[in-house]
């Protein structure tokens, strides 16, 4: 189906660019990475040698040379590594830490043995100053060959040094040091990303990924030593030559506009033909020795992160070779707007949750003045820098689209003048000045809500409006619109409305007793021991629940339901790690031992303000996402505070369980029956109860459904029993009108889309009693409301027939 | 070919094993050091069954009789449930009896019941019959096999027979004609393997975005290797 390969050595025919044989093809057989290390083990970890002598044998190595052996006799194994930097501290020490995995102290990467630790530092540096590297004897093809070295131990790191092996890399350092423009112009390696296409299937190469290895090529070891090594000359030498003169920055900009053509249009490139191959010269190429566009962006990286986790950190911008600052800013007015935009924040971080946390309004750029002393290892950092700015510059025009777009719909929402903005104006005020209370339960306070969020985002996402947000990058299906909409109806709705909400839910709460019952079993159940609970596990200790405790105040305060749910799934894994800690039970922990950890763990908080958060997040959450995980823990949690509320003693739970399933699957299909609105939304009509907009209830009402049928609907929703002296009104700006029996609601709405344009309302209420004056404040927005109302009305039929 | 989603429901008393099947379902099919689920609680696996991807989201349940009122939160909406017994255990079996009828009650309409004997490698011991078992399940027409989430026996078939089972969605083909299925592809540097990491269902004419929306995401996440790959559908235009 698919197939990537890494082919340095093909040459595009348009290019006027030399290439050069940088890469052996496959090679028939050739031992992994790992096996290699394995059977190297006893040349690079050395437990019986000390300390001193350790450092002493690395001393006369490369830098990224490196073994592991004991530091004193504490036991614990240390990675001593031959250090980049000044002579003083030749080698630097790294602290293994081992428990159920490994990782370097300080790392957030664990691993399950040593070796994949190992292995792992040769793609990526994550915390360590350099990439560790591979002695060239471990190129060696053969298998027996590897353990003829590993019974050298100690005495392989005495012996002479090989001349290309050291002296490759001195080239190397010294020419990125004082660059060469002929060798530039003779000598320019490029890698050919090979995208096929073969059964209509495509791919994408992570360009790390490539150039990491077209480079370093530890892949491809096995064939020559020599060859490998005086290519790994060749490569950082041309590396090395990153000045460049302006017309090739120029070039540099056709060919990043060209990669993002493939990363924008894959479809098309691999359709053109099959088999095709797009040799080009990416960017982010190591070997590649054009101006990097993001020299008046880089600065405020290194001012924002200090040495952490791989790829860019930690990197002076200097290490540079002395780049003129003014002439990057005047190349800089040549790129496009996009790639001016300063590099993702995020870009670098290992948090899962770094892309969803969004970064709104990134810090300026700031040009530093900083001077530190180069680095040799800054000719690895230059191709990685490299790399990152252009994959940067491509995803910062991707990801800016999507701020663009959540922008948009802000402004939308700002402008009391726009549809949407006075829509949103008018339901938030509406809701701030208490609108909530005027529901009988919190569901449905918090529902309404939802269906104004569900009704907005299927508006915008099919209104003109934010189409020409995006209409300028000609991609309209290039983002995930929806979600984009609702994190930003989540702002403009959710954010002003969270402490109201959260007010008249604790209202609600307090009221019905729910609070209360919570209170009282938490102060029972936090009496009862961890076998009373049902704990089999292990418990939080007391500084795990101050950490929970933490991210439950974090979830409190987040509106976007969206961001708590982030908040909610990171204490269950705070949960799980917990759990395991003093366990060695092969299997993981299901949810026979995780609900009753998970009611200890809550019994220990705030319940009462999780009760709220829970509610609020049931009830606002972007339906669609509820079969998930974080469905599944929202279920859990809701499901630990349902049995805290209605805990009760041992000898009363078999006969309660009938009833309490039943009120369970009742509350259960309330809550949910919201979710299958949206299908059907021609059928639905809005209906209010006593005025308009008050209350207002959605019903499913097919064409044919009569007005007598509407009205039996509306009395079960409202629950009203004496139907009969209720009916249903439309009433517009200056009418009402009752609407009779055998009348259809849905034909006269579509009626009404034509001819009014909509204006109008159905509502349902007592035969006899007139609406509230007019003038009243409340009927005045009812008034703008239903104007601005109109098309969500019409949104509906059009979603419906697209459906 | 389509992509499913389907919501799979784990009943059964405590101790018989029910995370225990889950996770030998699910752990052969991705490293877990790249498991994107946070517990074993909530797990998922996509499989293929004739031309349709089927994505499992496994909901594991607390078997605990003081739990039992939370059950219907965790089965509403399941296409199938898995009640799992322990075989050298006869209470196991008649909770799951109840658990049956309680799903008659109270379940989806069409929900595709599962009736797991965990613990088949433990013969000796054994309390519950296998023939009286099969005969049950026929008797309410549901799936059974005997497992054994030790040995790895029978639980791939458990889930292949699910998917069996489930209704086919030919009667209702997607709106639109053309689509494809996006497969995200790890490169184990390390094993030097390919794994399959996710598949994604999506139209033809939202790949473009949605493979960059994957290539942002992945960037910083996976530092290995890896590649999104189209399958399946018609050719991309």
């Amino acid at each position: 189906m698919t197939e990537i390969m890494v082919d340095a050595s093909k040459e595009h025919a348009g290019t006027a660019s030399q290439s050069q044989h940088t890469a052996v093809g496959k090679h028939g057989s050739r031992l992994p990475l790992l096996d290699r290390l394995s059977a190297t083990r006893g040349v690079w970890e050395l437990l019986d040698v000390q300390p001193e002598q350790v450092k002493r044998l690395l001393s006369s190595h490369q830098p990224g040379s490196f073994i592991i052996a004991r530091n004193g006799n504490e036991g614990s194994r240390t990675l001593f590594l031959r250090n980049p930097g000044s002579e003083n501290e030749a080698v630097c020490l790294f602290p293994l830490e081992e428990s159920s995995a490994v990782h370097l102290k300080g790392s957030q990467l664990y691993f399950r043995n040593l070796l994949e630790l190992v292995g792992f530092h040769f793609v990526s540096r994550d915390i360590l100053p350099c990439l560790l590297r591979i002695p060239h004897i471990f190129q060696l093809p053969c298998r027996a060959d590897l353990d003829a070295v590993a019974t050298l131990g100690t005495t392989f790191w005495t012996m002479p040094l090989k001349p290309g092996d050291c002296l490759a890399s001195n080239e190397a350092e010294a020419s990125s040091a004082e660059p060469n423009g002929d060798l530039l112009k003779s000598r320019q390696p490029s890698c050919s990303i090979r995208v096929t296409s073969e059964n209509a299937a495509l791919c994408i190469v992570n360009p790390l990924f490539l150039s990491v290895h077209s480079d370093i090529e530890w892949l491809d070891l096995a064939p020559s030593l020599c060859r490998s090594s005086s290519k790994r000359g060749s490569l950082q030498l041309s590396n090395g030559l990153a000045k460049q003169e302006g017309p090739v920055s120029l070039k540099h900009l056709g060919s990043l506009e060209k990669e993002e053509e493939m990363v924008k249009d894959p479809l098309s490139c691999s359709a053109s033909a099959r088999r095709k191959f797009l040799s080009r010269r990416p960017s982010w190429n190591s070997s590649e020795t054009e101006e990097p566009p993001w020299s008046p962006i880089l600065p405020q990286k290194e001012i924002r992160s200090p040495h952490r986790v791989s790829w860019v950190e930690g990197i002076s911008a200097d290490a540079l070779p002395c780049w003129p600052l003014q002439k990057a800013h005047s190349e800089s007015l040549l790129l496009n707007d996009s790639m001016l935009l300063p590099l993702i924040p995020e870009l670098d971080s290992l948090s899962v949750s770094s892309v969803e946390d969004e970064g709104e309004g990134l810090p300026p750029a700031t040009p530093s003045s900083q001077k530190r002393p180069r680095s040799s290892s800054s000719t690895f950092t230059h191709k990685v820098l490299y790399r990152l700015s252009a994959m940067s510059n491509a995803l910062t025009g991707f990801l800016s689209l999507e701020r663009r777009v959540s922008k948009r719909v802000q402004e939308l929402a700002q402008e009391s003048t726009s549809v949407v903005g006075g829509l949103v104006h008018n339901f938030v005020g509406h809701i701030l000045r208490g609108a909530g209370t005027r529901h009988p339960t919190s569901t449905e306070m918090l529902q309404e809500i939802r269906q104004m969020i569900s009704n907005l985002k299927g508006y915008l996402c099919e209104s003109s409006d934010l189409h020409t947000a995006y209409s300028e990058y000609g991609e309209a299906e290039e983002i995930d619109l929806g979600s984009v909409v609702e994190g930003a109806l989540y702002k403009c709705i959710l954010k002003p409305l969270r402490d109201s909400i959260y007010a008249q839910l604790l209202d609600f709460r307090t009221h019905d007793g729910t609070l209360n019952r919570l209170r009282e079993n938490q102060v029972t159940l936090s009496q009862q021991s961890l076998g009373e609970l049902g704990v089999a596990a292990s418990v939080p200790d007391g500084a795990c629940l101050e950490r929970i405790q933490t991210k439950l105040s974090l979830l409190h305060q987040a509106y976007s339901p969206k961001k708590k749910e982030t908040q909610m799934l990171k204490i269950c894994k705070m949960l799980y790690e917990a759990m395991n800690l003093s366990c060695d039970k092969a299997e993981p922990f299901g949810a026979d031992d995780f609900l009753p950890v998970l009611i200890y763990v809550l019994v220990h908080c705030d319940v009462v303000s999780v009760q709220l958060d829970v509610e609020y997040m049931m009830e606002l959450m972007d339906p669609s996402q509820l079969q998930g995980e974080g469905g599944y823990y929202l279920t859990t949690w809701f499901g630990a505070l349902y049995h805290i509320e209605n805990f009760q003693a041992a000898s009363t739970i078999t006969r309660q369980i009938s009833v309490e399933a039943k009120r369970s699957i009742h509350q259960w299909h309330r809550r949910r029956t919201i979710h299958h609105h949206r299908r059907n939304l021609q059928n639905i009509l809005y209906v209010s109860f006593h005025e308009p907009f008050n209350n207002q209830k959605t019903i499913s009402v097919p064409p044919n459904m009569t007005t007598a049928l509407v009205c039996a609907a509306c009395a079960e929703k409202y629950g009203i029993s004496d139907g009969a002296d209720y009916g249903l009104f439309l009433v517009s700006e200056s009418s009402s009108e009752l609407l009779t029996e055998d009348s259809y609601p849905q034909k006269i709405r579509a009626d009404l889309l034509q001819s009014q344009g909509g204006r109008g309302n159905f509502v349902y209420k007592p035969k006899d009693r007139p609406l509230p004056a007019f003038g009243s404040s409340l009927l005045q927005e009812a008034v703008s409301l239903t104007e601005s109302h109109k098309p969500l009305e019409s949104v509906g039929v059009e979603q419906s027939e697209v459906d | 070919m389509a992509l499913r989603e389907l919501k799979v429901c784990l009943l059964g008393d405590t101790g018989v094993g029910k995370s225990s099947i889950v996770w030998r379902f699910v752990e052969d099919s991705f490293d877990p050091n790249i498991n994107p689920t946070i517990g074993a609680s909530f797990m998922t696996k996509t499989v293929q069954y004739q031309n349709e991807l089927h994505k499992f989201l496994i909901w594991d349940t607390a078997g605990q009789e003081r739990f039992r009122a939370l059950a219907p939160m965790y089965y509403r909406g399941s296409a199938a449930a898995i009640i799992v017994y322990d075989i050298t255990k006869e209470e196991t079996f008649s909770t799951l009896k109840n658990w049956v009828k309680e799903l008659r009650q109270h379940g989806p309409p069409n929900i595709v019941v599962a009736i797991a004997g965990n613990k088949c490698d433990l013969n000796d011991v054994r309390e519950v019959i296998e023939k009286d078992a099969k005969d049950y399940a026929d008797s309410i027409h549901a799936i059974f096999v005997e497992t054994s989430a030790k040995n790895a026996i029978n639980i791939n078939e458990l889930f292949i027979e699910i998917s069996r089972r489930i209704p086919s969605t030919d009667a209702n083909p997607p709106s639109s004609g053309r689509s494809l299925n996006l497969i995200l592809r790890i490169f184990d540097i390390l094993h030097e393997n390919h794994i399959v990491l996710s598949v994604w269902r999506t139209e033809a004419t939202r790949a473009r975005g949605h493979i960059r929306k994957i290539y942002a995401f992945l960037y910083n996440r996976v530092r290995v290797g890896w590649y999104v790959s189209t399958k399946g559908g018609e050719s991309p235009k």
